[in-house]
C-alpha cells in the first residue's frame, strides 16, 4: 500500500512540475477549456444509450494504448516487484471520472464492463520494437517518422479502412464527417512522442523552414489520407463546402498539435491535449474561434522561439 | 543460487537464445561476454522476468522470487522527467518497501549532484545514479548490463573494488562487459555467448585462453579480412 502511495506521489510531483513549467497563465487558460470540452463531450456521449457503451470502450482503449506506449514499464518492473498493482491503481484513477459519469447516468452494465476490463491492462505486454534489419528505408520513413511509428502503434491502416467502410456503408453525411473528425484526432496522437533532440538539432534546414516542412508534411499526409472521406461528404447533402470545412478543421487542429510539439518540446503532451480540447470547443460554440486563432498565432511564435534552444546555430 | 536451464527465446522465426544454461551463485561474479546481438540483454531480460516468453527454466533455488532479491542495472537506465537524483533513489527504495536511507556516505564515493534533475545528468552520471540505487539496497543478486560503460577511469576502478567487496559479502553478480580485461580481473567464471548459444564456460584458470578463443572461433574470418585490408609490409 505504501509503495502505491509513493508511486502516486511521485507521478503527482512530476505532473505538477511539468504543469509549472507550462506556466500558470497558460494553465489558467487551458484548464477550464479542457474541463469544459471534456465535460461537454462526455455529457453528449453519455446522454445516449449507445454512447454509454462508447464511454467505457473509449476509456479502456485509450488506457491500453497509453499502457503499450509507456517508456517506464521495464523500470517499474525492475524497481517494484509488485509493479502491476501500481499500474492498476494509476489506471483506475484515470478511469474514475468516466466511472462517475456512467454512475450518474445509471449505466451500470457499461460501468461494470469498464471495471472488469481494467485489471487486465497491466498484464498486456509491450510490443517489441522491430529489428532494424527488416525495416524499409525511404523518404517517408525518414521524414514522416511520426506517421510510420503512429501507424504501427495504432494500427491506423485498419482504422482508416474501417472508417472508409463505415462511411460508405452508412451513406450519411454526419457519419462521414464524424469519421473524418475522429481520423484527424487519431493523427494528433502521432505527434505525442518527441523525437530525439539530435534529430531536431541536426535537421538540415533553417528553423522556420524546419517548422514549415514539419507542418507541411503532416498536412499533406492528412489531406491525402482524408480524401475518401472528403469525397463521401462532398458528394452528399453537405456538399463540397461542408466537406472542406471539416477538412479545414482537422488541418488546423493537426497543424496546431505539430506546432505545440515543438513549442513545448520535449514535454508538450499537456498543451497538445489543450489544443485538441480548444479545437473541439469551436464545434460547440463559435466564440472559441477567436481563442483558437490567438492560440495558433501564439504557437507559431512560441515554437520558433523555443526551438532556438536546440538550434542555436540558426 | 539462480539456475538457468535450457533457456530458449525466439522472436517470430528468429531464435535469439538456444538452450542456454548457467548458474549464478551467491558470493561469485559471473561474466557474460559475446558480440553485439549475441543475446546477452535478452538473457538478462529473461532472467529478471522482464521477458516471460521464453522456454526452459529460470529459478532461484532457495525459493525466493527473483525480482524480490535481485537488482538490475540496465544498459540504458530510465529516469522520469523532472525528478531529482535524490527523489529517484528514494523511490527505488520505497517501491521495494525499504526505508529511505542516508545516501551521503555512498555519494561521497560517486559524487553526484543529487538535488539536480536526473534527466540533466551526463550518460556516466546517469549510470552512476542507477548503480547507487542498487548499492544502497542489500540485494542477494545483482545483474549489471555494461556497468563500466560511460564511467570515467576513476569510477571504473572504484566500481571494480565495490564489486569485489560485494562478492566477499556474499552477493552473486552477473556482469556483462565488452572490456575483457576488467572481466578477467573481477570474475570467477565467464560464459561466452555466441549466436544465442553458450560456446563455453571459462573458470578463472582458463581465462588466459579466452581472448585467443574469441579471436580464433568467432573472428577468424574477420582476422583474415584485416590481413587483406592491411597487408604486412
Amino acid at each position: 500500500m505504501q509503495a502505491i502511495q509513493h508511486y502516486l506521489g511521485l507521478r503527482l510531483k512530476i505532473l505538477a512540475r511539468q504543469l509549472a513549467e507550462l506556466g500558470w497563465l497558460r494553465l489558467l487558460l487551458l484548464a477550464p477549456l479542457l474541463v469544459a470540452a471534456c465535460g461537454q463531450a462526455v455529457r453528449l456521449i453519455g446522454h445516449h444509450p449507445v454512447g454509454q457503451w462508447v464511454l467505457p470502450v473509449m476509456g479502456i482503449s485509450s488506457c491500453l494504448s497509453m499502457h503499450r506506449q509507456r517508456r517506464d514499464l521495464a523500470f517499474l518492473q525492475s524497481v517494484a516487484p509488485h509493479y502491476r498493482r501500481l499500474l492498476l491503481v494509476e489506471y483506475a484513477l484515470w478511469q474514475l471520472p468516466l466511472w462517475v459519469v456512467l454512475a450518474c447516468y445509471k449505466a451500470w452494465l457499461p460501468l461494470l464492463l469498464s471495471v472488469a476490463l481494467l485489471p487486465l491492462i497491466p498484464y498486456v505486454a509491450k510490443p517489441r520494437a522491430e529489428q532494424g534489419a527488416g525495416r524499409r528505408k525511404s523518404l517517408v520513413h525518414s521524414e514522416l517518422f511520426e506517421w510510420v511509428s503512429g501507424y504501427r502503434r495504432t494500427s491506423a491502416w485498419l482504422v482508416w479502412g474501417v472508417g472508409v467502410g463505415v462511411a460508405i456503408w452508412q451513406r450519411h453525411n454526419t457519419v462521414a464527417a464524424l469519421v473524418l473528425i475522429l481520423w484527424a484526432l487519431l493523427l494528433t496522437f502521432f505527434y505525442k512522442t518527441p523525437e530525439d533532440p539530435v534529430m531536431v538539432l541536426q535537421y538540415p534546414l533553417k528553423l522556420n523552414a524546419f517548422l514549415r516542412r514539419k507542418v507541411g508534411l503532416a498536412l499533406t499526409a492528412y489531406v491525402l489520407t482524408s480524401l475518401p472521406y472528403v469525397v463521401l461528404i462532398g458528394t452528399g447533402a453537405a456538399g463540397w463546402g461542408g466537406a472542406l470545412a471539416v477538412l479545414l478543421w482537422g488541418a488546423v487542429t493537426l497543424a496546431m498539435v505539430v506546432l505545440a510539439k515543438y513549442a513545448f518540446y520535449p514535454h508538450a503532451s499537456v498543451v497538445q491535449v489543450g489544443v485538441v480540447a480548444l479545437a473541439l470547443l469551436i464545434v460547440v460554440n463559435s466564440f472559441y474561434l477567436v481563442l483558437l486563432a490567438a492560440a495558433f498565432a501564439g504557437l507559431v511564435w512560441k515554437s520558433q522561439r523555443h526551438l532556438l534552444q536546440y538550434r542555436w546555430h540558426d | 543460487m539462480i539456475s538457468i536451464r535450457e533457456l530458449g527465446r525466439a522472436f517470430g522465426s528468429q531464435q535469439v537464445l538456444h538452450r542456454v544454461s548457467l548458474d549464478l551463485v551467491p558470493g561469485t561474479i559471473h561474466g557474460l561476454v559475446g558480440a553485439n546481438g549475441a543475446g546477452k540483454t535478452t538473457l538478462i531480460n529473461c532472467l529478471f522476468g522482464l521477458d516471460t516468453g521464453y522456454t526452459g527454466q529460470v529459478r532461484e533455488t532457495s525459493g525466493h522470487a527473483i525480482r524480490q532479491v535481485t537488482g538490475l542495472l540496465p544498459y540504458e537506465p530510465f529516469f522520469y522527467p523532472k525528478i531529482t537524483g535524490r527523489e529517484y533513489l528514494a523511490f527505488c527504495l520505497q517501491a521495494r518497501q525499504r526505508p529511505v536511507v542516508d545516501f551521503s556516505a555512498w555519494n561521497q564515493l560517486l559524487e553526484l549532484p543529487l538535488d539536480q534533475y536526473a534527466e540533466e545528468y551526463s550518460a556516466g552520471m546517469k549510470k552512476k545514479l542507477a548503480l547507487l540505487a542498487l548499492l544502497v539496497q542489500d540485494l542477494r543478486y545483482l545483474i549489471l548490463d555494461e556497468p563500466f560503460n560511460g564511467l570515467d577511469l576513476g569510477t571504473n576502478l572504484l566500481l571494480k573494488e565495490i564489486l569485489l567487496r560485494l562478492r566477499q559479502r556474499g552477493t552473486g553478480i552477473l556482469l556483462t562487459s565488452h572490456l575483457l580485461g576488467t572481466l578477467t580481473e573481477t570474475c570467477d567464471e565467464i560464459t561466452l555467448l555466441a549466436g544465442g548459444t553458450v560456446q563455453r564456460h571459462y573458470l578463472a584458470a582458463e581465462f588466459g585462453s579466452l581472448a585467443t578463443d574469441l579471436l580464433d572461433t568467432l573472428y577468424q574470418d574477420k582476422l583474415a579480412q584485416i590481413a587483406q585490408l592491411l597487408p604486412r609490409t
